[in-house]
């Protein structure tokens, strides 16, 4: 493995870690960093997450990477937790 | 068990409308009704409904029914509630999967329901499992199944069963009365889109299918061939592309399919060692380069060294790529980084990606 994909991997493995941990807390999940899938649907199947998950999420997500999503990524970015990660890599 | 050749109440429905049919564990089953990419775009733009009475369905019943069920699958059954549905799978002593199946919380019985192919080891699954006050009935032969699944299935529900039927939750169900006859619809589709299932009398389903009809004109028959680049597009489970070499539920990404807490589970041991160790490879989200679908089973390089297998790839007509699902050595199972599919720098490259591949229009409705 070369020098520049370690690098990325490594980046994107804190911000998938950092992720799960804010999904965790802020949703008060019965569930450990190593018992989430990162591309587990959060609504529907997979977490099974409500509306009220994805606005408590949102803002926890919002305030731990200090970022703002825009009202039109919202759809997007909320689908899992890699899709949680491409923004914030993509944000930085 | 179906004997050679059973067809489904809907066969000769679907043949009249030019459906080519293959042989799946003995059911005639439509591949193809008219043209594979016309019945992709039905199903990610307006209504497509397919003929799914093949599918399994089997109704456990007795006072021991709930405890077999978590004793057998690998989520929580005891805190199902009625009306719901859990989507969760049953595994062996090794953690692989072994058949995904919904169960149904039915008040006094749960309905187990899975694809066709796997009727046969879960009905073996439950049967060894099985205590003297359970009972277990295979109703696939005597239980027609039809689904509706697109942006524009929202209401066929409500047109087709009444009020009863409007605004079902995901994973949720209801017994109703469709045209004299106790039914069941639920809202359990696996494309993305928004989807129910139809589980009827096989005298009425002709002329449901008919009433959808009728009432949706913009619908269209859809064949099962479809049906495996749909659910790649959204990452929603495939036992039948995404395992390749028996690969566990955790190498598979089937985490949210098992209760962690559950104290016991068939598999559960081998699940909980893989998890404090780590899964040597995991299912990850690929794009690659160019038009050519790639085989199954082909090998994924970083340089000279192999770093996984493909599971599954295909065209996407609406991202216009080709796209696919990849057992990677763990240390390479992350997005964002850059593989090929031959041990040369300048073989064609594969990207891994976050999945669902994209947002599809049912889900940005149900966001509004």
């Amino acid at each position: 493995m070369n020098a520049k994909m370690e690098s990325v991997i490594s980046r994107r493995k804190e911000v998938v870690r950092r992720t799960k941990e804010i999904l965790i807390d802020s949703l008060n999940l019965d569930l450990q960093y190593e018992e989430i899938c990162e591309d587990s649907a959060l609504f529907g199947f997979g977490l099974g997450l409500d509306s009220i998950d994805a606005l408590t999420l949102l803002v926890a997500v919002e305030d731990g990477f200090q970022i703002q999503v825009p009202d039109e990524n919202i759809v997007d970015v909320l689908r899992s937790v890699n899709t949680i990660a491409d923004f914030i890599v993509r944000d930085r | 068990m179906a004997t050679e050749n059973t067809a489904s109440p809907l066969h000769e429905y679907f043949r009249s409308a030019g459906a080519k049919c293959e042989d799946v564990s003995g059911w005639q089953v439509p591949s193809v009704v008219t043209d594979e990419e016309c019945e992709y775009f039905s199903i990610r733009k307006g209504v497509g409904i397919s003929d799914l009475s093949d599918m399994a369905k089997i109704r456990i019943s007795g006072e021991g029914a709930k405890a077999l069920l978590d004793e057998v699958t690998s989520g929580n059954i005891d805190r199902l509630v009625e009306n719901n549905i859990r989507w969760t799978a049953i595994l062996d002593e090794r953690g692989r999967v072994v058949s995904d199946v919904q169960v149904y919380n039915d008040f006094d019985s749960y309905l187990i329901t899975c694809s066709g192919p796997q009727r046969a080891t879960t009905l073996r699954a439950l049967q060894r499992q099985r205590a003297d006050d359970v009972q277990i009935e295979d109703r696939t032969e005597t239980l027609a199944a039809l689904s509706v699944e697109g942006p524009l299935a929202l209401e066929i529900p409500e047109k087709i069963a009444g009020m009863d039927a409007a605004g079902l939750r995901l994973l949720a169900f209801t017994r109703l009365e469709i045209q004299g006859t106790e039914s069941i619809v639920s809202r359990i589709g696996y494309t993305g889109e928004f989807g129910y299932v139809f589980f009827v009398d096989p005298g009425v389903a002709v002329s449901i299918l008919d009433q959808i009809r009728r009432m949706v004109p913009e619908s269209r028959l859809c064949g099962r061939a479809v049906q495996a680049l749909l659910r790649l597009e959204v990452r929603a489970f495939d036992l039948e592309h995404h395992v390749v070499k028996g690969e566990t539920a955790l190498q598979a990404g089937l985490h949210w399919m098992i209760d962690f807490r559950k104290r016991r589970f068939i598999g559960r041991e081998s699940i909980m060692a893989e998890k404090s160790k780590g899964p040597p490879r995991r299912l990850v989200a690929l794009v690659f380069d160019g038009e050519t679908v790639v085989d199954r089973g082909a090998t994924i390089f970083d340089d000279e060294r192999e770093v996984g297998y493909v599971a599954q790839c295909a065209w996407s007509p609406t991202l216009q790529k080709t796209i696919g699902l990849a057992y990677l050595d763990d240390a390479y199972a992350w997005v964002g980084i850059e593989l090929r599919l031959t041990n040369s720098r300048y073989g064609p490259r594969a990207r891994t990606v976050s999945t669902p591949f994209f947002v599809t229009a049912s889900t940005r409705i149900a966001a509004q």
